[in-house]
């Protein structure tokens, strides 16, 4: 697999600290920093997909500005989401009035 | 004030299990769930966790009716049993929150398929719990899970506090 360099400078008490802690599970510095990086960049993904499909779904974008940021299978299920909870809170609203 | 009957399948089951409040369910609806759905839970009951300890509460207070299915109607996957033991019993609605399944399933029935929130917006609408209880037990549904189905809890959420307005005009 082709990668890519990313240089970082570290505060000495960072540094530091991840060395100890690196030495304390046994895995390179480098390696420990590396998939420390995956999961956060992994969790801020998630959490902008989340944002911007609820913006999509409360009317405030576009459904082209959804297809945009997703891709167009993760924006279907995104519009399957809000048709279904639509759906469900429209039938417990006409469900209730009918047995009124 | 009568009662609707409806079938869960096991994702139902536990996501309205997080609400604590089966006993208020029980009061509007009659709930119904194949043998499949009694088994998934009995498994999910012995994890030592807190879906496994709603799971052991949901199977201890009897709160759901389980049917035993035809044997051309059985299957391997709980969720597909509820909609076959739903289309046998004729009941008007189906809940699961298993999105990918109620797409597929969509198809093999006439009997609209609902997310649980429809449960809780039910109690609201039918006076048996509070706005504010409404909000918490949606609240309360949220579970670690892809970022996809929990956006079903924020919607949900959305919907029952501001969006009464918009729903309107759909």
């Amino acid at each position: 697999m082709q990668t890519k360099q990313l240089n970082v400078k570290l505060m000495p008490e960072l540094n530091k600290e991840i060395e100890m802690v690196s030495k304390i599970l046994h895995i390179p510095k480098v390696d420990w920093a590396r998939s420390v990086l995956a999961r956060q960049v992994k969790k801020e993904l998630e959490e902008h997909k989340s944002f911007v499909a609820l913006e999509y779904m409360k009317g405030k974008i576009s459904r082209s500005d959804l297809i945009k940021f997703l891709g167009k299978r993760d924006a279907e299920e995104v519009g399957y989401i809000k048709k279904k909870t639509d759906e469900s809170y429209k039938a417990a609203k006409e469900m209730a009035k009918k047995l009124k | 004030m009568g009662t609707t009957q409806i079938v869960l399948d096991t994702s139902a089951v536990i996501s309205l299990g997080c609400t604590g409040k089966f006993h208020l369910i029980k009061r509007i609806f009659d709930l119904h769930s194949p043998m499949k759905v009694k088994e998934e839970l009995e498994e999910i009951s012995k994890t030592d966790d807190k879906i496994g300890k709603i799971a052991r509460g949901i199977l201890n207070n009897a709160y759901l009716i389980f049917h035993d299915l035809e044997k051309n109607r059985k299957s391997t996957k709980g969720e597909v049993e509820a909609v076959n033991l739903a289309n046998e019993l004729k009941v008007e609605v189906i809940v699961m929150d298993d999105i990918k399944s109620m797409k597929k399933l969509e198809k093999k029935t006439n009997i609209p398929i609902l997310l649980s929130s429809f449960v809780i917006y039910s109690l609201f609408e039918r006076k048996i719990i509070s706005h504010k209880e409404g909000l918490s037990a949606i609240q309360s549904m949220k579970a670690k899970r892809q970022w996809k189905e929990n956006l079903i809890i924020e919607y949900s959420n959305f919907l029952f506090e501001d969006g009464k307005k918009m729903i309107e005009e759909i």
